[in-house]
This record gives C-alpha cells, sequence and structure tokens, in this order.
C-alpha cells in the first residue's frame, strides 16, 4: 500500500530536497562560482518531477480503486492518475538531458511540439477529473451548492479564455512551424483554464465540509490547477514584457522555475491528503476489530 | 361464639345498624346468657375505643389541600420520571449511536459533512428524519449512511461506518 508510506510529511519533504537539490546545482552558476550545470540541472528536474508524478500516479491508482462502488468518483481518480501518467511522460519529453543526445533539442519547433502533445491530454484528464469528482460530490444530494461570488469568480476565469485568443501571439508556440502544435497550445490552456473553473466548485465544496482530510485534499487539488495556471500566465506575462534579447530578472525567474519543480509536488500532496483517509480508516477499522475481539472473548 | 346470630348481626348490632326485630332477639338472649353479655360488653368496649381513637388521629393528621395536593403531585412527578427514563433509555442510546458515526466520518470528510450525511441519510430511510430514526428503523438508516459514505470516505471509510453503527 502506497499511502502508508507516500504521508504529506514525505511528500514535503521530498519537495524541500527537490528544491534544494536544484538550488544547490543552480546558485552556485549564479553567484559566478561555476560554470552553468546544464546537464546536473536538468537531471534533478527529470528526476524529481517524474518521481513526483509517479508517486502521483500509484497513489491515485490506490484511490481509485477505493471507489469502486461509486462509478464518477472512480473515473474522477482514474482520469487524475491519467494526468499523472501523461504528465510523467511530458518531464520526459521536455528534459533538457536530451540536448547530450540531440543538440539544440529544447530550441527545436519539435520540443515544443512534443511538449504539448502531452500538455493537451494531461490538462484534458484533470478537467474531466475535476468534474466527475464535482459530479459525484454533487449528487450525493448533502447540499453542496455554489455561491453567487463563485459564479462570479467562475465567469472570470472563463474570461481568460477571450484574452488567451487576444494575446495568443505572446504564447511560445505562436510561431511554431507546426500548426498543431499552436492549436495544441491554445486547447491546452482552455483547458486548464476549465479546470481551475471547475477546481473553484470542488473548494467551494470543501469550504462546505467543516474540516477533514478530504477537504484538505480538495484544496490542494485546487491549489495545483491554480498554481499551473498562475504560472502560465506569470511566463506569457514576462515573456510579453521582455524586449527582443533581453534576459528576465534573475530573481523572478529562479522563482517560476522552483514554483514550477513545487507544481507536480502539490499534485502528490493531493493524493497524500486523501489517501491518508485510507489508512486512517483502516486503522481505526482495525482497532475497532480487536475492540470487538476482546469483547468477545471477555 | 356467634351462638344464635350470625357473626354480621353481632357487628351490625354493636355498631348500631341492625333492625328493630334482630335487636330486640339479640336483646332478649344477651338478658339470660352471660358469655354473650360478657362478649357484648368486649366488643362494644372496644368499638367504642377504637371510635375515639380514629377521631383523634383524624385530628393529629388533617391533611390540608394544598399539603395534599403537593403531596400528591410528588407521588405522580415520580411516577412519571420512572416511565421518562424507561422511554429516554432507548432514545439515548439512539443518540449516543448517532454521536459515534458522526465521530468516526468528521476527520475524513468534515464535521459538517457528517452532520449532513446523518440527516440525509435518514431522509431516504423509513425514518424519514434523524428524530425519528430508532432501533427499528436502524439497519436501513445505517445501510443509506455507508452508501454516502461510500462517496464521501471510499469503501475502508464506508465499512469502518458500517460496522461502527453495527457495534
Amino acid at each position: 500500500m502506497i499511502a502508508k508510506r507516500v504521508t504529506p510529511k514525505v511528500v514535503w519533504f521530498g519537495l524541500a530536497l527537490n528544491l534544494c537539490a536544484w538550488l544547490a546545482v543552480h546558485l552556485p552558476w549564479r553567484a559566478g562560482i561555476t560554470a552553468r550545470m546544464w546537464v546536473a540541472e536538468g537531471a534533478v528536474r527529470t528526476v524529481f518531477l517524474c518521481l513526483a508524478y509517479g508517486l502521483a500516479l500509484g497513489l491515485n491508482l490506490e484511490i481509485a480503486a477505493e471507489h469502486r462502488q461509486t462509478r464518477w468518483l472512480r473515473i474522477a481518480w482514474l482520469a487524475l492518475a491519467g494526468n499523472a501518467a501523461v504528465s510523467v511522460v511530458r518531464i520526459v519529453v521536455e528534459s533538457s538531458l536530451f540536448n547530450l543526445v540531440w543538440p539544440d533539442y529544447t530550441r527545436d519547433p519539435l520540443w515544443g511540439l512534443l511538449q504539448h502533445l502531452t500538455i493537451a491530454p494531461a490538462n484534458a484528464f484533470l478537467f474531466s477529473g475535476l468534474l466527475a469528482m464535482w459530479w459525484a460530490y454533487h449528487q450525493v444530494g448533502l447540499g453542496f451548492a455554489l455561491e453567487k461570488r463563485d459564479y462570479v469568480a467562475i465567469a472570470g476565469i472563463l474570461g481568460l479564455i477571450i484574452a488567451l485568443m487576444i494575446f495568443s501571439e505572446g504564447l511560445s508556440e505562436a510561431r511554431s512551424p507546426y500548426a498543431l502544435s499552436r492549436w495544441l497550445q491554445i486547447v491546452g490552456l482552455a483547458l486548464l483554464i476549465f479546470s481551475a473553473a471547475a477546481s473553484l466548485a470542488t473548494h467551494r465544496m470543501a469550504m462546505q465540509m467543516g474540516g477533514g482530510k478530504l477537504a484538505v485534499a480538495l484544496r490542494v487539488l485546487t491549489l495545483y490547477t491554480f498554481l499551473r495556471g498562475a504560472l502560465v500566465l506569470l511566463r506569457a506575462g514576462q515573456r510579453m514584457s521582455l524586449m527582443e534579447g533581453q534576459q528576465a530578472d534573475a530573481y523572478v525567474s529562479i522563482f517560476i522555475v522552483l514554483c514550477w519543480q513545487a507544481v507536480p509536488w502539490v499534485a502528490v500532496l493531493a493524493a497524500a491528503y486523501r489517501a491518508e483517509m485510507i489508512v486512517h480508516a483502516a486503522r481505526e477499522l482495525e482497532q475497532q476489530r480487536a475492540a470487538k475481539a476482546v469483547l468477545a472473548s471477555a | 361464639m356467634t351462638h344464635l346470630f350470625s357473626e354480621e348481626e353481632w357487628n351490625d348490632y354493636i355498631e348500631g345498624r341492625i333492625d328493630d326485630e334482630t335487636r330486640d332477639r339479640i336483646e332478649a338472649h344477651i338478658i339470660g346468657c352471660l358469655s354473650c353479655w360478657e362478649f357484648h360488653e368486649r366488643m362494644a368496649t372496644a368499638t367504642r375505643a377504637l371510635v375515639v381513637c380514629g377521631a383523634g388521629m383524624r385530628v393529629a393528621f388533617a391533611l390540608q389541600d394544598r399539603r395534599l395536593n403537593a403531596g400528591l403531585r410528588a407521588v405522580f412527578a415520580k411516577i412519571n420520571e420512572a416511565e421518562a427514563a424507561k422511554l429516554d433509555q432507548p432514545l439515548r442510546a439512539i443518540q449516543q449511536r448517532l454521536d459515534a458515526l458522526a465521530a468516526v466520518m468528521a476527520p475524513m470528510c468534515g464535521s459538517q459533512t457528517a452532520t449532513k450525511a446523518l440527516r440525509a441519510a435518514a431522509q431516504v430511510s423509513p425514518a424519514c428524519s434523524l428524530e425519528l430514526v430508532s432501533e427499528d428503523n436502524w439497519t436501513p438508516f445505517l445501510t443509506s449512511l455507508k452508501t454516502i459514505a461510500d462517496v464521501m470516505c471510499g469503501e475502508t471509510g464506508a465499512r469502518l461506518v458500517w460496522e461502527r453503527g453495527q457495534s
């Protein structure tokens, strides 16, 4: 059982280790002590992020197995597992380690195409997962309901799609020779926006639960979706504000890279909090049965 | 020792409730019968003493209306209390079981969800409302709750709820 080992504490430790390892190989270059260690940076990023999404995949599958009786939640967690699985492929295809065997791989337009070939389905899985989750909890009929301000916020988030269309020239794949790459980026971002809107609905449910591990898991899932959306916007804004050949601010760049590396761990954290419920319930069940056995034998 | 008369006739004679004909017969008899005379004297003396004592006791322990009312109220209150305790006992046991179920669910899916789940389960069960859940409709209520717990807490959580509800 992965859930017993991959607790939220372990995930926080993994995130801290990931960020520290990356800073340890990146900061000496920033300080002018060493040359840039591309390979080490790429290796840290690829290994840790694959590990994070791998753990998310395992945990999500375990949670999906917990919902054999509830079809929509099973679909939801399987979709989130799909998101994690495709994201592992994404981390591999966008790894700068391929530069070692394919010079300038990360500057090749094919790199962008491969990246968005994984991002679009990953976001589709994320969106369908969140939507199925919202539907499942809504169907139970416990009175979870959206408030007026949620509808306003959702309308605002969906309004970002219009902004996306207007500022599509500022996107990284806008000048890609592959039309598929250009479209996939727009579709992927639109799906991310839809996911953010859906996660707002699950977040409202979490607010109405009155605590509990499930509420924490849903909130962290919302954070995962919003963090990804915010980082995409931040990077697009940064790209659009820079003149040709101008370098981005070092601190901002480091901050964005650190946040991007934290994103997969946030996905694992959401799954770890939900999986913690299984461990908690199993432990309580065991204690209950033991107590019953003692009473029966007395 | 009743001689020609029944015990009832003797009692009536001593208490002065007898008819004239029987009284004449008794008096004609006791003039000539010493043992009956002595018996009559003893009984008449004892009856007078009882009447005097009874009157004294009634004066000594006279109950006023207010005191009588208070006394009766206290007696009926005690009777009601005992009957209510008998009725409350299963209700209190059900409330304890409901509290235990809410306590099991709250760490997993939140205290508000637990309360809402209990209400929703009661509504779809034959109890129709949480206040009417009893020992008789407990199993269908618990089955409905398990279905909700399956969604909110997962299979293991639902099993925990089910087993806690059965204990």
